[in-house]
């Protein structure tokens, strides 16, 4: 049963494209100019396109009728969102000659894309079996609280200790760049909390045709948390550029999740089952 | 409707609600079980038992462990009505 669809595949070598450009340029040295501004452009075309293939298609599984449909929707709304902020971010870089444009317009697409990421993996979790596990287990909810109060520790000291310096609103910043500098990593980790208890609660359960898709989402929620916290440093200590190692896990992040929602694109090959209990292709 | 006609009712809802209308079109291929989605309607021709297997193995190809899961939980309250040896194989 092929478990990649065409897509899918497209996505990857895109992928590898943009990497070969990132290479190139760490090789080159390049911290600034064009090229470095046309590979954020690139890489924010993945989670537009694959955002909007994944909206479109969230029908198969009934929308905003089922649980998957639903997840696949909003995940899929979040990524049109950040590849919208990304595009207007290209629109600084090509146009207004601004390497960095942090905070600005740009936010109005990058911030909500991870409520509705939040959103999706929420549904993500009732489709993927972790809601059952949560419900029937002891042991799973005890799991889970130990799970929250851990990485809610670990998140504090890598978002304040960390990517702020144990400073929370440094001298100097805009009100609205310590608000998105928290809010970003802070979103990101709500999503990557509920992927990380998705994964681990779900885990027995995990198989079947779209085992592949759900993985890669839930691992691309992961990286994106690391990815913002890398830039939230890097914008705060100003050595930020386009195309550095924090835009590379942005973009693995977003492969990821667009692998994801693009995995859920194409209907299932339906089985027809024998007449004497064994299931066929 | 009989037992078995209702236990694969409520398996079909319960991974309708999960997975959407695939759930409806993977029952549907299923040989040996007739559906009329519209109007809640099931009926068997064959052996129930196997047919509840096939269809719970159907779902389970396409999402795995998970499928079996919500299924057991869809039909165990009508579980009790059978015997041990009535049960299908995946719902145990």
């Amino acid at each position: 049963m092929k478990k990649i669809n065409t897509l899918q595949k497209i996505l990857g070598l895109y992928f590898l494209a943009t990497v070969i450009l990132w290479v190139v340029l760490r090789v080159q040295g390049s911290t600034g100019g064009n090229a470095n501004y046309w590979y954020s452009f690139l890489f924010g075309l993945t989670p537009l396109f694959a955002g909007i293939v994944g909206m479109a298609k969230s029908g198969i599984w009934g929308r905003f009728h089922s649980a998957l449909g639903r997840a696949v929707f909003f995940i899929s709304l979040g990524l049109v969102l950040w590849g919208f902020g990304e595009t207007i971010w290209s629109y600084y870089n090509f146009f207004k000659g601004v390497a960095a444009p942090y905070p600005s317009l740009a936010d109005i697409g990058f911030a909500p894309s991870i409520f509705f990421w939040v959103v999706g993996t929420f549904y993500l979790a009732r489709a993927s079996g972790a809601w059952l596990q949560l419900k029937r287990s002891r042991k799973a909810k005890v799991f889970a609280i130990v799970a929250i109060a851990g990485l809610s520790v670990l998140s504090y000291y890598l978002l304040v200790h960390v990517a702020r310096k144990g400073v929370l609103v440094p001298q100097g910043e805009t009100a609205l760049k310590t608000v998105l500098d928290i809010v970003y990593p802070l979103g990101d980790f709500l999503a990557a909390i509920f992927a990380f208890l998705v994964f681990m609660l779900s885990f027995k359960y995990f198989g079947g045709y779209y085992r592949l898709a759900i993985g890669a989402i839930l691992l691309g929620l992961g990286t994106m948390y690391i990815g913002d916290i890398v830039f939230s440093y890097t914008t705060t200590v100003g050595t930020y550029y386009n195309a550095d190692f924090g835009d590379l896990i942005l973009n693995v992040g977003l492969t990821l999740l667009s692998f994801g929602v693009l995995g859920f694109s194409v209907k299932p090959p339906l089985q027809k089952a024998a007449s004497q209990g064994s299931v066929q292709e | 409707m009989d037992v078995y006609a209702q236990i694969v009712l409520n398996i079909i809802r319960h991974q309708e609600a999960i997975i959407g209308p695939i759930a409806v079109e993977q029952a549907e291929q299923i040989p040996n079980l007739h559906l009329e989605w519209s109007k809640k309607e099931v009926s068997i021709d064959s052996d129930p038992v196997i047919v509840i297997d096939n269809l719970v193995s159907a779902y389970r190809q396409l999402f795995g462990q998970i499928s079996v899961e919500v299924s057991k939980e869809a039909a165990a309250s009508l579980l009790t009505q059978l015997q041990p040896a009535q049960l299908p194989q995946t719902l145990r």
